[in-house]
């Protein structure tokens, strides 16, 4: 039976493929792996076909549940990418996964979803008391003098429901080399970014 | 194992179909609240970071009377408390009662009441 992973915020452009990608090739590289875009932009579908090492990867639009279980006896891992909105899909991912991740930038305006999020997660615990949360900050800004980061991880410590991740994923360049050349950060040379994914995959895996 | 995480899933069906479920009730325009000392306010969506957010300059007041001894113990219980940590007289009050409502009200209504972050126009 496969551990079933979950990316996902009701907002758009958070992050959330970019950090879907990467963990698919850590994950890939711990046992069998099966990438799924739920999301209608496809963008974690085309950085696949673009691979020199295609992982295995469906695209799914609808009916979640009907299409993942014959698939679940046959992989390790299962990772879904889900649209930056509430949906059935984004529900039905709720209701069958063992750990979901939520990356959300560290602005007012992002964070603002965190409550629903918390509470449709809070919901799909009752019913699937598999499901575990994290919350990461990603795209955070490299600034040093950005105070964002410490308001934003006060604001999360708000909701205990999320394991709060503490390794904090910035806004980098090479996150969006890697999106482009179709690679996970770990697959290029070593760099921040590298190390911060690594810390950042320590913490969930 | 594995069945019954698919089978239990399809089974949630107003879970599955109760999508954007919190549209109608985080969206509130600006609004006119009476006090109950029939003084006017008007709250606003909130649109403030929670660094720029201040309970003195957004928020509402309530006031409580009390008899002397009763605030006296209000005051000891805080003393003592402040013994072993930082801790205001507001703080505490605020705290100890929003303890107990979410305790009434559960966690559920409580937290989606305080979802719903608005600020007084002043």
């Amino acid at each position: 039976m496969a551990v079933i992973f979950t990316i996902a915020n009701r907002k758009g452009g958070v992050g959330k493929t970019t950090l879907a990608t990467n963990l698919a090739v850590a994950l890939s590289n711990k046992g069998k792996m099966l990438l799924v875009d739920a999301d209608e932009q496809r963008s974690a579908h085309q950085w696949n076909e673009h691979r020199q090492n295609k992982l295995d990867a469906i695209t799914i639009h609808e009916n979640l549940l009907d299409t993942l279980e014959p698939l679940n006896e046959k992989y390790d891992f299962i990772l879904i990418d889900v649209a930056g909105r509430d949906s059935e899909i984004f529900r039905e991912a709720l209701l069958v996964s063992d750990k979901i991740i939520v990356p959300t930038q560290a602005s007012l305006l992002d964070l603002e979803v965190i409550p629903y999020i918390a509470d449709k997660i809070k919901e799909a615990q009752e019913k699937n008391p598999l499901l575990k949360a994290s919350v990461v900050i990603n795209k955070a800004s490299a600034n040093p003098k950005n105070n964002e980061v410490a308001q934003a991880k006060e604001y999360l410590a708000d909701y205990p429901i999320f394991k709060l991740v503490k390794t904090v994923i910035h806004d980098r360049k090479q996150f969006r080399d890697a999106i482009i050349e179709s690679r996970s950060v770990s697959e290029m040379g070593s760099s921040k970014a590298k190390d911060e994914l690594n810390e950042f995959l320590i913490e969930v895996l | 194992m594995s069945e019954n995480r698919f089978k239990r899933a399809r089974e949630q069906v107003d879970f599955l179909q109760d999508v954007n479920s919190d549209t109608q009730d985080t969206i509130k325009a600006v609004e006119k609240v009476i006090t109950r000392n029939k003084n006017e306010v008007v709250i606003e969506p909130n649109s403030l970071t929670p660094k720029q957010r201040s309970r003195t300059r957004h928020g509402r007041n309530i006031s409580v009377p009390l008899y002397v001894e009763e605030l006296e113990i209000i005051e000891a219980t805080v003393g003592k408390l402040s013994e072993q940590h930082e801790v205001s007289i507001s703080n505490f009050i605020r705290q100890t009662l929003l303890n107990r409502c979410q305790e009434i009200l559960g966690q559920n209504e409580y937290e989606k009441l305080n979802a719903v972050k608005r600020n007084v126009v002043k």
